[in-house]
């Protein structure tokens, strides 16, 4: 064979693939590892309830809680990475479907007294009809354009909610006749990890197929998707139903957790937190999703460290007040210097390793030139 | 070369008309590819071949005339109802799933032939896993012809362009296309390997069956591999043949190398 350029299209390449180190033993060394540590993570998962309770005590229960807020956002994080890191869709509507999960839950269980489980699934369903109604128009538009639409219908959602509350003569929508299983945080932990479980091995399984696959090639190429057959407003609106019925779910599960619905579920700073999640966990990523909620459930403890009201010169500042701002900040980190986020945090650390040896290197034999 | 290509014609174009406002890209087009042969398409930037090849995918409406593969109306159809026909297709700026892994696109290409819907794609059994795998199978045979299986794990958009358009074949191919439409293959292709690759297009047709339409600027290419070639400029068919006929035509030689060039060329036969 004549020797050709390293970008030559040679139909017979002898350049090693790039993956050259993922041979079939090294898929399967990493297949393992990873299985292994999701084995690993499930055990410590259901064991948690137990070791906080030796760990924090009388606070082990609390700190459980929010351990099961965390479960709860990280369904919603995986509702917005599959509309808009997968399929590509930059709706911001999911905080409206958010709301509807947990004023339904809170009507059809607090109010009517309907089982709890089936106030859940009628939530989902619920959420899923709208997001049919709504979508199929709001997937006419793209962009920017789409993104202002679906911020309309959280601003919409937000008032009707807030509206039904003042004349109904409340403040929020509490629930009362919550049964105590539900009220223990043992239960509740393991319910909602159960929930959450299932729901990221479904989404794992549907992410890898057919389905997953055409939301990946309208994302990378619409053109090429449309040519190879998939039918991109279908697939765009079936995105958009999976996440409005699975932010549905998620809130009705918060409704649950905080034992009350109330119509800051709808809203911006919501949006922004969902945003939050995905950007800086990872977009296109079931474990950035994962990732994404950890972060945000444990930035307000750290918030918590500061002392507040914080003082800087003059200016007395009551630190809680800028969480909102605070993820609007890291969102926009996030995209500048991490667009892959947290998922990818291994191979931003294998890189700035490379450098950093790779720089020490040549120190080393500056170092020895200088000697010499 | 006809002993491999029957009388029928696979995709036939009749009386096609683009118009981007004024300018008329697509004139009342004719063109008939038979089953089983190599068609080029040439003519100078703007001659109206991508324009053709966008009017079968669907991206670009005609007004005038018609569109038929087999005997079925293409235009009739919506965009992502074509690849089922059989129609497979390259982009000129390749348009791979860049985050893909290789194998993924061949995966995603064979979209139209898989069933799996929503409710069976959450099993991590069944059919939907089961069609999967063989479309996997087929996906890697496919690699293995174009003699690229060794990339079928990386991620497409990472392979060096000349390797990215070759996948870009590869996912038209696994479509299991009668009929593929190739934009400029062989556009950044060292000449030594143009030859190499009109062989591999030749070996790809006979062993997949498959009709192959051609854009082509490389000469060399449309002459080693075309059976039949046919000229387009301003959107009109100059001539149409075996390459020797239709490239020694006095008007494509005028068309390609102005008037003066023509005369010259001529004179140069004589």
């Amino acid at each position: 064979m004549a020797p050709t350029q390293p970008t030559s299209p040679t139909l017979v390449s002898t350049a090693p693939p790039p993956v050259a180190r993922a041979g079939a033993l090294g898929m399967l060394r990493r297949v393992r590892a990873s299985q292994a540590l999701l084995a690993a993570l499930l055990i410590v998962l259901v064991a948690l309830p137990t070791l906080f309770d030796q760990i924090f005590g009388f606070s082990g229960a609390f700190q459980l809680h929010r351990v099961s807020l965390i479960a709860i956002f990280a369904l919603a994080a995986l509702a917005q990475n599959i509309l808009t890191g997968y399929a590509a869709q930059p709706s911001l509507g999911n905080a409206a479907f958010f709301g509807l999960g947990g004023y339904l839950l809170a009507w059809l269980a607090g109010d009517l007294g309907q089982p709890y489980w089936l106030a859940i699934i009628i939530a989902m369903l619920a959420s899923a009809l709208i997001g049919v109604i709504i979508g199929g128009p709001a997937l006419r538009v793209s962009g920017a354009y789409l993104a202002i639409a679906t911020l309309g219908l959280v601003l919409i959602a937000s008032a009707l909610f807030d509206l039904w509350d003042t004349t109904a003569g409340r403040q929020s929508y509490g629930i009362n006749n919550l049964p105590n299983l539900l009220q223990d945080d043992h239960t509740l932990y393991y319910l909602v990890l159960l929930i959450t479980i299932i729901v990221f091995a479904l989404g794992w399984v549907l992410l890898r197929s057919r389905v997953g696959r055409a939301w990946v090639a309208i994302r990378d190429s619409e053109a090429a998707a449309l040519a190879f057959g998939v039918n991109a407003t279908y697939y765009k609106l079936l995105a958009f139903i999976v996440s409005a019925a699975l932010t549905g779910l998620a809130g009705a599960l918060y409704a649950i957790w905080a034992q009350t619905a109330d119509s800051s579920m709808s809203s911006v700073d919501q949006t922004i937190v969902f945003l939050a999640m995905i950007v800086v966990g990872g977009l296109g990523s079931i474990l950035g999703s994962a990732l994404g909620a950890l972060f945000v459930g444990f930035l307000p403890l750290l918030l918590g460290q500061v002392p507040s009201p914080l003082t800087v010169g003059g200016l007395s500042i009551q630190v809680s007040t800028l969480t909102t701002g605070i993820y609007g900040l890291l969102l926009l980190l996030a995209l500048i210097f991490f667009p892959a986020g947290l998922a990818a945090i291994r191979d931003y650390l294998g890189a700035l390793t490379a450098r950093l040896t790779r720089a020490a290197r040549s120190a080393s034999s500056a170092q020895r030139g200088g000697a010499a | 070369m006809s002993a491999m290509a029957s009388e029928k014609a696979l995709l036939d174009v009749r009386g096609l008309t683009v118009r981007f406002g004024g300018l008329v890209a697509l004139n009342a087009l004719d063109l008939r590819v038979r089953e089983g042969e190599i068609f080029a398409l040439v003519g100078p930037n703007g001659a109206g071949k991508t324009t053709l090849l966008n009017c079968v995918s669907g991206f670009t409406q005609p007004s005038a005339g018609s569109l038929t593969f087999d005997g079925v109306d293409v235009l009739a159809l919506a965009r992502h109802r074509r690849a089922a026909l059989g129609i497979g297709r390259t982009f000129q700026n390749v348009q791979l799933f860049g985050t893909m892994t290789v194998l993924d696109n061949l995966l995603a290409a064979q979209h139209a032939h898989l069933r799996a819907n929503f409710a069976t794609s959450l099993l991590p059994f069944g059919p939907a896993i089961a069609e999967d795998r063989r479309a996997r199978a087929h996906g890697r045979e496919i690699l293995e012809l174009l003699g690229i299986a060794q990339y079928a794990d990386a991620i497409a958009g990472a392979l060096p362009f000349g390797v990215q358009k070759l996948v870009g074949v590869a996912r038209a191919l696994a479509l299991r296309p009668r009929l593929v439409l190739l934009d400029e293959p062989a556009a950044g292709m060292p000449q030594t390997e143009v030859t190499q690759f009109a062989g591999a297009l030749r070996r790809w047709r006979d062993e997949l069956h498959v009709t192959f339409v051609l854009i082509e600027h490389n000469m060399t290419l449309v002459q080693s591999v075309a059976e039949t070639v046919s000229v387009l400029d301003y959107g009109r068919k100059l001539a149409e043949g075996t390459p020797a006929e239709a490239l020694a035509n006095p008007a494509v030689l005028e068309a390609y190398l102005g008037s003066a060039g023509a005369r010259e060329a001529a004179h140069a036969e004589r």
